[in-house]
């Protein structure tokens, strides 16, 4: 059951950070709230004050500039990204759209949501950290750009401020062609937390990228894959192997865990080369 | 009109009420100065309650009643009366309601829930229940003999954690193993399991000044509501009114009686006003019942030539904290428990056993989805073990026509043929031939390696082509497999139903009976019987929807598959009842004798000069003359059935007559195994069952593609999940998962054989439950056939699998 709230509707960011900058620990960001109203119902947040900022505008929208980076608002929903579609080279962010969730919860919950919400198992995490994901985030002191690999800061924790509004992610444009896939394992085919996730984007002048969730704390991107191709694939999956520490939970065991990251990372690498082949990149 | 009312597929006659959303469910209704109850639950597996201090809670403004254990000295059972209204003294599960809150608005309960508090002192769970049985084990129940049941029927054990020890003895198992070429012994388990139904339980109580109550709520039975409150309180059945509307999904878990004794208490302690609770969908997981857990241990002795000798059987049941009416479901799969196979010697316990779990009831099956997966995954691994295909040595061992069950009843022509449903499913899924267009390349014979061992990925070649076999490509497996499956009704040998069909003055027809509708489709198909036999057009029955004890006449519980049967007689009867009221009345008015009547469409007439005829509508309030006499009055018509020629069972030996009917089946399924992810797509899912005869085949079909769906989630994807304390780690749709359209076969092909049954109303019995039962097995079978690895534990989650087939290469 909610608890008793005051309901803000905000139409300027401003007035957002003026409502948040009030009420401090009590205030809570309400974008689509498929998170947030569950976990004020179960007790794991405790939000007095919901600040409702999706009538702010422009931050539903999702936008791509002159020079091809892709902008979108933090209350964009998950179907508007997937009906507006993804430039070229980003399928991996729609793919991991497709299967978030199901169509209903799609039609409210936000790109915006899902990255500040923070889950391990998030599953729009790994492809915006292969495609080199930004954060644009407003506070009284202005405004601040963090990648989105140093943004997540552990188990549904952010570097974000108590004073602070996510109002865009932001994807810049690759330096050159690239190709992008994703991946997840979930117990059953039909709408599921992910078990393990995984992405993977590739270009020649920034190399291969490889992401998983639900196998750390955090969603994360693998580091030391630097030099490494399509054709690395032992060094990919070792770099990987070492790289996660999954858990043990009701949703599966770390052993599994482990062997379907190392699945997956291979099912993601395949579509990389097939569409490499074809010539996307 | 009235021509093809039995075997045609009627619409279902919910349906535009269901599809509008104006059904009215017991959660939808409120009654003026409705009070909301909320309920704290224990945080214990298994603690002792030292104190519970409610002050703050009743000081709350609007509470109007708080309610503990210490205030309601009741003990409430279907079987066996164990279960307190809230824990009496000690919780005996995580999950279990230690306090209730009535309050003018569901915040404020829930507020008041949050401050009262319990002083609990934690005792040793007991979870697993095997190690219930060991003789230091922790007692759930140390009061077990104290308990109320029918002793000769069930038989627990005071001092020990079994609720009841079903005992069966049929030749001499121990001299036959003696006899027997080889003797085949493994273990299995299943976890428990939830309903799930779409509408979680909700029940509105009224206790009424005068002292009466009434009762609104989501029940399958409400004549045992009924019987076991008054039973509980001490009060008259004539006190209680108990009303079932619309019903949103039960399987099982709304038999019996649940959360209506504490919303009565909680009326009257609240002054009499009517109360209403609603199960969150939580509580319906970790407060509600669920299934039990089962382990069995099978031991089967056969001769060379693939004859069963010899069987022995353990059922370990995990009834949870509660077995009130669970021991009944250690009973039933008792004595049916060795499945619908000829067996001379069979040594049979299976044991209810007490642990501190929420606790299990009637779920869809009753048992023998459990133990279904022990005996038809046993068969295969004997019949692989004999290297004999799987459908050959049942064949060899199925009932048939003069032999005669476990309990000693004779099968005769009119019981039914398993062989020939297994022949049916065997010839659709093509078995003997290789699967589908997996790649072609033949995979080994699983059944050819020894047990343990796999090598899915190297699988030899040789084996013959006998159809179960997996073809593969990509990583991925085609394979076949077959299982067989029986069920009888499980109810106590007196159990009864009856009918009323009350004509209107139009010549409409008012249908009362008592089972209830919550998604056969039970009320179309007695539908469909009434206006057979009272020869009318389908339209004219009007299926009265609200069961009410006040009105409707008694049934003892929708449940067991039984209700097109025993309903449908008692319908029969009703006709009959009201046709002769017609023809007594009709023949008077036309001065003939009534069996010079016929009845056809609404009308009496004379056979031998149809232009001698009277519109019912002339008849059914009473007939009258020119001159205004008038005789005859208002046609009502009743009829009654009780089950016929039922036995006790023996106590020593489980002898007797148990089954009203047995109806038999069988599936055969062909899946796809991914064995790099351990995925299973089922593709097509063949099931046949003896129905006696079909009634609606939609609605047969309905049952029977719902219960395979129902069994793919108890196959593949469905358990509680517990820590170490004992705290049910997944009561949520976001951790247990229940088939979604995505998982479920890509075709399932509902196969009905009719051998017609003698006494069923038209030759049919029930086929309720039967589709959900051995579905798991027949999809470990297909495993094993496609990759050599069995599986003796559920759910075959794809993780599961994976293990099984990747045994040493996995790290941690």
């Amino acid at each position: 059951m909610l608890p008793e709230i005051c309901y803000h509707s905000v139409t300027s960011v401003d007035d957002a950070l003026a409502l948040l900058k009030r009420h401090g620990r009590d205030a809570g960001i309400l974008a689509g709230g498929t998170d947030l109203l569950i976990g004020m119902q179960d007790g794991t947040a405790c939000v007095r004050h919901l600040i409702d900022i999706k009538p702010i505008p422009g931050l539903g929208e999702l936008s791509v500039s002159d020079s091809g980076d892709l902008a979108i608002g933090a209350c964009a929903t998950i179907n508007r990204l997937l009906e507006e579609g993804v430039p070229p080279g980003m399928e991996a962010l729609a793919q991991a759209a497709d299967v978030l969730a199901t169509y209903q919860i799609r039609n409210r919950a936000t790109v915006g949501g899902n990255v500040c919400n923070a889950s391990p198992a998030c599953d729009l995490g790994p492809p915006l950290l292969v495609l080199d994901a930004e954060v644009r985030a407003v506070s009284p002191n202005g405004e601040r750009t963090i990648p989105l690999k140093d943004f997540f800061t552990g188990v549904k924790c952010t570097c974000c401020g108590p004073d602070e509004i996510v109002t865009h992610i932001m994807i810049p444009a690759s330096p050159g062609p690239r190709v992008s896939s994703f991946r997840k394992r979930q117990r059953l085919k039909g709408h599921d937390l992910a078990m393990v996730n995984a992405a993977a984007a590739y270009s020649r002048e920034a190399g291969l990228k490889v992401a998983l969730g639900a196998v750390a704390e955090t969603p994360i991107l693998i580091g030391g894959l630097d030099g490494a191709g399509l054709d690395d694939r032992a060094k990919v999956l070792d770099t990987v192997a070492n790289s996660i520490s999954p858990i043990d939970d009701v949703r599966g065991s770390r052993t599994y865990r482990l062997k379907m990251a190392e699945f997956l990372v291979g099912e993601v690498l395949d579509e990389l080369v097939a569409k490499f082949k074809e010539g996307q990149a | 009109m009235t021509e093809n009312l039995i075997g045609g597929s009627f619409p279902r006659i919910d349906g535009v009420e269901k599809v509008t959303g104006s059904a009215t469910y017991a959660a939808d209704m409120k009654l003026p100065g409705m009070l909301y109850a909320r309920l704290l639950t224990s945080p214990h597996a298994h603690a002792t309650i030292r104190d519970i201090n409610t002050e703050k809670a009743k000081a709350l403004y609007g509470v109007k009643a708080v309610l503990t254990g210490a205030d309601l000295p009741y003990r409430v059972g279907l079987y066996m009366v164990d279960k307190p209204v809230l824990a009496d003294g000690k919780a005996r599960y995580f999950g279990e309601p230690v306090a209730a809150v009535a309050a003018i608005s569901e915040e404020i309960a829930e507020e008041a829930v949050k401050l009262i508090e319990v002083d609990y002192e934690p005792l040793e769970p007991v979870l697993d229940a095997k190690k219930a049985l060991e003789a230091d084990a922790p007692l759930v129940h140390p009061d077990l003999d104290s308990y109320e049941c029918i002793r000769g029927v069930f038989c627990p054990k005071g001092g020990t954690n079994i609720a009841n020890h079903f005992r069966l003895k049929k030749g001499d198992a121990e001299e036959a193993f003696t006899r027997c070429d080889k003797i085949i012994e493994n273990e299995f388990y299943v976890p428990q399991v939830q309903h799930v139904p779409m509408e979680t339980h909700a029940s509105i109580a009224h206790w009424k000044p005068k002292g009466n109550i009434e009762i609104w709520t989501s029940a399958q039975s409400p004549f045992a509501v009924r019987h076991l409150l008054s039973v509980a309180l001490g009060m008259s059945q004539s006190m209680i009114r108990v009303v079932v509307p619309y019903l949103g999904g039960a399987f099982g878990g709304k038999a019996g009686i649940h959360l209506e004794p504490l919303v009565a208490l909680l009326s009257k302690a609240a002054g009499y006003r009517p109360v209403r609770i609603v199960a969150t969908r939580e509580q319906e997981f970790m407060t509600l019942p669920c299934r039990q857990g089962l382990h069995a241990r099978v031991k089967t002795g056969v001769n060379a030539e693939g004859r069963i000798l010899s069987q022995e059987i353990e059922y370990i049941w995990d009834a949870g904290a509660y077995a009130d009416y669970g021991v009944n479901i250690g009973r039933a799969s008792g004595y049916s428990g060795a499945g619908p196979y000829e067996i001379d010697n069979v040594k049979m316990d299976s044991l209810t056993v007490y642990t501190t779990k929420p606790f299990g009831t009637a779920y869809r099956g009753f048992g023998h989805v459990e133990l279904f997966w022990a005996i038809e995954s046993q068969m295969d691994i004997v019949a692989q073990e004999l290297k004999m295909d799987p459908v050959e040595f049942r064949m060899k061992n199925l009932l048939k026509p003069g032999a005669t069950t476990i309990t000693g009843e004779e099968i005769t022509k009119y019981t039914g043929s398993v062989r020939k449903c297994l022949e049916e499913v065997a010839k659709e899924i093509k078995w003997g031939e290789t699967c589908g267009d997996g790649g072609g390349e033949t995979c080994g014979d699983g059944g050819a390696r020894g047990r343990g061992e796999s090598a899915p990925a190297d699988a030899p070649t040789n084996a013959p082509t006998n159809g179960r076999h997996g073809s593969r490509s990509k990583g991925k497996v085609r394979a076949k497999g077959i299982a067989v499956l029986h069920k009888a009704p499980a109810m106590p040998p007196n159990t009864a139903s009856s009918a009323i069909m009350k004509f209107n003055e139009d010549a409409t027809v008012d249908l009362l009976v008592s089972g209830i509708d919550y998604g056969q489709g039970t009320a179309t198909s007695l539908s469909q019987i009434a206006a057979h036999e009272l020869k009318l057009p389908f339209e004219r029955i009007h299926f009265i929807w609200n069961k009410d004890t006040d009105f409707s006449p008694y049934d003892w519980q929708t449940v067991a598959s039984r209700f097109t049967v025993m309903g449908g007689l008692s319908i029969i009867k009703a006709a009959e009842d009201a046709t002769r009221q017609i023809k007594d009345v009709a023949a008077e008015a036309l001065n003939v004798k009534p069996d010079a009547l016929e009845v056809k469409d609404g009308v009496v007439f004379v056979k031998e000069d149809p232009s001698l005829a009277l519109d019912y509508t002339d008849v059914v309030m009473g007939y009258k003359f020119d001159n205004g006499n008038s005789i005859g009055g208002p046609v009502i018509g009743r009829g009654n059935y009780i089950a016929e020629g039922l036995t006790n069972l023996d106590p020593e030996t489980g002898q007797g007559l148990p089954a009203l009917n047995w109806t038999y089946g069988a599936h055969a399924v062909e899946i796809e195994v991914d064995t790099r992810t351990g995925d299973i797509e089922i593709l097509k899912l063949a099931s046949a069952f003896d129905v006696g005869k079909v009634i609606n085949e939609g609605l047969c079909r309905g049952q029977v593609i719902g219960g395979c769906v129902q069994g793919v989630g108890s196959a593949i994807h469905e358990q509680y999940i517990y820590d170490k304390a004992g705290r049910l780690l997944n009561a949520s749709l976001t951790d247990y998962k229940i088939p979604t359209v995505k998982d479920i076969p890509h075709e399932i092909t509902p196969i009905f054989v009719e051998t017609p049954h003698d006494k069923g109303p038209f030759g049919a019995r029930g086929v309720a439950e039967h589709p959900m039962i051995s579905v798991p097995p027949v999809i470990a079978n297909a495993i094993f056939n496609g990759t050599g690895v069995r599986i003796k534990e559920l759910p075959l989650s794809p993780e599961r699998v994976f293990l099984a087939l990747n045994p040493g290469r996995s790290k941690t």
